[in-house]
């Protein structure tokens, strides 16, 4: 092989390895939103034991909002959420889909500051990786 | 005739970033709260508490308990793009509220009306306006209840 061809060899590899590497690939991308686990943590939260500090204590953060109910009862609030995107491009055509899901969780605590009541969604468990942009 | 070979090389190497190319995303909040089932809710009778536990709390987050409002909202993107991050004006998207249901109470906690509304999203350029669905809305009031 003469070194004019091995110059060509060199220089096709390098153009077909940056050209691959830059216009095709899979994507794979998550995001979760405040507490990542908090499902796993309100499974520790006992209504009619747990009081507002302890569940603090829980959760590892204070609630995303605090409101004032009737009864002297207060509503300790969170928020949170998980989202995951799954796409392919293969040079002339990109196709990602993004599945969501946000979730709220409502503690109620009565007048002696126990935890009397509490309501999670389940929006962002099992959330699935889906690449196909279309259909229903 | 080496440096005629990489300019050729490098051209089509050009080519190739500015290869322009057609992008396809969807993005879906709160698929599980799609086709929510309210038919258990009897106005002036059922309170929060049933509505929570059956609905789970609203993914809109709440300022009180007066109204507890569900979403599912879908986003659908075409464009058609230039590599390099250089994009053409060419991307259309269409994002609508697709199944949204409202549950309002009053002072006691006690549901007072509901309202329940499905629209449909369509893709652009691919789907126009005409391909949309019409939107449904139903409000479940004393008497249907």
């Amino acid at each position: 092989m003469g070194r004019r061809s091995m110059v060509r060899t060199a220089v096709a590899v390098c153009l077909l390895t940056v050209s691959a590497s830059s216009v095709s690939g899979c994507l794979w991308r998550r995001a979760r939103t405040n507490i990542a686990d908090l499902h796993q943590r309100i499974g520790k939260v006992e209504t009619g034991r747990t009081t507002t500090d302890e569940l603090i204590s829980i959760l590892g953060s204070p609630p995303n909002n605090v409101f004032a109910i009737e009864g002297g009862r207060t509503v300790y609030l969170y928020t949170f959420g998980d989202s995951k995107t799954e796409g392919f491009n293969l040079i002339l055509i990109e196709i990602t889909k993004s599945n969501i899901g946000t979730d709220s969780a409502i503690f109620i605590a009565d007048q002696s500051g126990v935890i009397s009541e509490m309501f999670v969604s389940n929006n962002s468990q099992d959330l699935p990786w889906e690449f196909w942009a279309f259909g229903d | 005739m080496r440096t005629a070979y990489l300019m050729r090389g490098l051209s089509v190497l050009a080519l190739l970033f500015m290869t322009a190319g057609c992008v396809f995303q969807r993005s879906v909040v709160n698929r599980g709260e799609q086709d929510l089932d309210v038919s258990f809710i009897r106005i002036g009778k059922t309170e929060y508490k049933e509505v929570l536990e059956k609905l789970g709390p609203p993914d809109i987050p709440l300022k009180d308990l007066r109204n507890f409002h569900y979403t599912s909202v879908d986003r659908r993107q075409s464009g058609f793009v230039i590599r390099l991050g250089l994009f053409l004006p060419f991307i259309w998207y269409d994002e609508r509220r697709i199944h949204q249901v409202l549950v309002e109470l009053d002072d006691n906690g006690t549901v007072i009306g509901v309202c329940k509304s499905v629209r449909h999203v369509v893709r652009p350029p691919l789907e126009s306006e005409e391909d949309r669905e019409a939107v449904y809305t139903e409000v479940v009031d004393e008497e249907s209840s």
